[in-house]
């Protein structure tokens, strides 16, 4: 009798032993579609990945969601350092399960959490990143980095059109001597070694700068000492309010271009106080008719948030969901090799332009891709002014300078 | 380039005049190394920044509020937590580090890491020498002027400031002659915290404010209490002035990236080659 009980409950064990992971496969397939979303939310960049993934997510949701089930975020914050975002990419791999990977704007966290995402063969979607490591290793090692997709724009794609701009300023405002302001960071050196290169003798100045910088007055002085008469600043961490605010505060004669991170937010004009008037910059998503979608996203996204988009991360982080969505719509499932296919297969329309990946699975950028344009601090206002195709405003120098 | 450096080494020496004096009159009097100090600057450009943005008070109450806050902070923080182990210099040195991460992390909770701003009491600017100074910088250099003077007064003609000066010179002599230990203590601690306070308020409005602006001070408080020697005013006074024009020669001359490298460089050449500073180890007077 005991050794028929000892059976009955061997076999009910064996069944549901069995029983459970096909019960399990069976919810994941018909349950929400998880995706990983990392950033530092805390931080500008961070609120506008957070803000666009929601937006995108609630639109693909209220129109039916993607193979018939619901996108669902999980968001994990990296805090712009590269050992928490390892645990952090770790905890969506290993304890969320999510399907794929979204997010993240600083360089060197994304470095340090592409090896753990390819190892596991998810597809990582970086919507803020610039260094060209990242997609150079999609060139080196394809079949283990060829999960890794880019809808945000590499350093050596900025300096090429940078570079443009600023030779363009120049030519436009008689200006012959430039400096470059550039924070010491791993995407930034592609852009001075380029700038240095193609401009040559006009570059007075190089100032490098900590990131964590808080007084720019010494290299502020050492450009007005210089000669400078445009400065290119291509600073991403939060040198860029303290730089912004002293050079309008010592009147520095020199226009500013480049790329400032901090002065893409809708909150700059307020923390500087008014010193950003005249104050330009590359901001990656302006409110242009770059596309049919620009426009009414914006405006929608103002609608809901109650702000203008800021950072460069809002419009690569809501067409990058987009995308993804219409990748698995056409791979026809989640398997991660099939999405490659689909992703690499990707012409879509977006809020930034036409995305298509290039072979290192970054966007292909230009007008008629994903265009390269420009907004300046205008009385309180983004006002996009450049390139001339796109612009919404004439540029209107500081006003010490004539 | 010169008068940069002459102006901006002035203005940067005043200011770390007044963080390095709050610095020493603990250190001088107490005998305890409060690494808890660069946390209430934090903790008071904190607070300007909450009055005048949120609370849409004008800047100069805000600052006076800031400074009384720092003030009853440091008397508290004296009362709790360090005058229980006062005679372990390693356990208070612990404990305010700890005090300092704490600050520090609740300072990342309730503000993130975004760098914050104070808006300044005068807009505006002049030339001097071809620079353009603000009229901002021009009166922190005034306000910094005026905190020595009242910090000398205080110390040199009140009962207060004598009792600081007899225990800073004997402790043990002091108390025998009857001068309340402990309240000259107190009131080391509490002008100590005030200046620090009154330092986060006149820097926070050219700079930005946010959780780890701490630290940075503190190293070049330490540096210059460790080049002025122990306890003497005059000597903190002509130390953050060395310490001001030669980061700032360093920034110049050779990279603005190795200023604090040149602040090391001088804290580790005076302790390896005059240990007791320029001025010995004087008395505050």
């Amino acid at each position: 009798m005991k050794r028929i009980a000892s059976t009955i409950w061997l076999a009910v064990g064996l069944a549901l032993a069995v029983a459970a992971p096909w019960g399990s496969v069976a919810v994941a397939q018909s349950g929400p579609i998880k995706i990983g979303v990392i950033g530092p939310f805390k931080l500008t960049p961070g609120r506008d990945i957070q803000e666009a993934a929601t937006l995108a997510a609630e639109e693909i949701n209220a129109a039916g969601g993607v193979l018939g089930r619901k996108l669902e975020l999980v968001f994990t914050e990296t805090e712009q350092n590269p050992e928490k975002g390892k645990t952090a990419v770790e905890r969506l791999l290993f304890v969320d399960k999510v399907d794929a990977i979204i997010g993240e704007h600083r360089s060197e966290v994304a470095l340090a959490v592409q090896p753990v995402i390819m190892e596991n063969k998810k597809i990582f979607l970086a919507t803020g990143t610039a260094s060209p490591l990242l997609s150079e290793n999609v060139l080196k090692d394809y079949n283990k980095y060829k999960y890794y997709f880019h809808t945000f724009l590499n350093s050596n794609q900025m300096a090429e059109h940078m570079i443009k701009q600023a030779d363009d300023m120049m030519a436009t405002y008689k200006k012959k001597k430039v400096a470059i302001v550039a924070e010491t960071a791993v995407w930034v050196e592609p852009i001075v070694a380029a700038f240095k290169k193609e401009l040559g003798d006009k570059v007075v100045a190089i100032e490098r700068v900590s990131t964590n910088a808080r007084d720019l007055s010494v290299e502020l002085s050492k450009v007005a000492s210089s000669g400078a008469e445009v400065i290119v600043a291509i600073l991403a961490a939060d040198a860029g309010l303290p730089f912004t605010r002293q050079w309008a505060d010592r009147q520095i004669p020199a226009l500013v271009t480049g790329y400032t991170v901090m002065a893409q937010s809708d909150r700059f004009w307020e923390q500087t106080e008014g010193r950003a008037q005249g104050f330009m910059t590359w901001k990656h998503g302006v409110r242009a008719p770059i596309s049919p979608k620009t426009i009414p996203y914006w405006d929608a996204y103002v609608k809901k948030f109650g702000h203008a988009p800021g950072a460069y991360t809002n419009f690569a982080t809501y067409d990058g969901l987009y995308v993804l969505a219409d990748a698995i719509k056409r791979a026809g499932n989640l398997d991660s090799d099939n999405l490659v296919k689909a992703l690499e297969a990707t012409d879509y329309v977006g809020v930034s332009g036409r995305i298509k990946f290039s072979k290192r699975h970054d966007p292909e950028a230009g007008a008629e891709f994903v265009p390269f344009t420009y907004i300046e601090w205008n009385k309180g206002e983004m006002v996009t002014v450049w390139p001339p195709a796109m612009k919404t405003g004439d540029f209107v120098p500081p006003p010490w300078i004539k | 380039m010169f008068i940069d450096i002459f102006i901006f080494g002035t203005i940067w020496g005043a200011i770390y005049t007044i963080l390095a004096l709050g610095f020493t009159l603990i250190f001088g009097v107490v005998r305890i190394l409060n690494l808890a100090y660069g946390a209430i600057y934090m903790v008071a450009s904190y607070l300007i920044y909450s009055l005048v943005s949120s609370l849409g008070l004008a800047a100069v109450p805000a600052w006076c509020l800031a400074v009384i806050a720092s003030t009853l902070f440091g008397v508290v923080l004296y009362v709790v937590f360090v005058y229980p182990m006062r005679d372990s210099l390693g356990r208070v040195l612990i404990v305010t580090a700890g005090i300092a991460i704490f600050l520090q992390e609740v300072a990342v909770l309730v503000y993130s890491t975004e760098p914050r701003y104070v808006p300044t009491v005068l807009p505006g600017g002049l030339v001097i020498f071809d620079v353009r100074v603000t009229y901002q910088q021009i009166l922190t250099l005034f306000a910094a002027a005026a905190l020595v003077a009242i910090l000398h007064a205080i110390l040199v003609r009140t009962r207060l400031g004598r009792e600081l000066r007899a225990v800073a010179q004997d402790t043990e002599m002091a108390s025998l002659m009857g001068i309340p230990v402990e309240r000259a203590y107190l009131t080391a601690m509490a002008l100590s915290s005030a200046l620090a306070g009154a330092a986060g308020a006149l820097v926070a409005p050219f700079l930005t404010v946010n959780p780890e602006m701490g630290w940075s001070p503190l190293l070049v408080a330490f540096t210059i209490v460790v080049l002025g020697g122990l306890g003497s005013l005059w000597g903190t006074i002509v130390a953050a002035f060395i310490v001001a024009y030669a980061e700032n020669l360093t920034a110049f001359l050779i990279s603005p990236q190795l200023r604090d490298v040149a602040t090391f460089a001088i804290m580790i050449l005076t302790l390896v080659f005059r240990p007791h500073g320029l001025f010995g180890k004087g008395i505050v007077e």
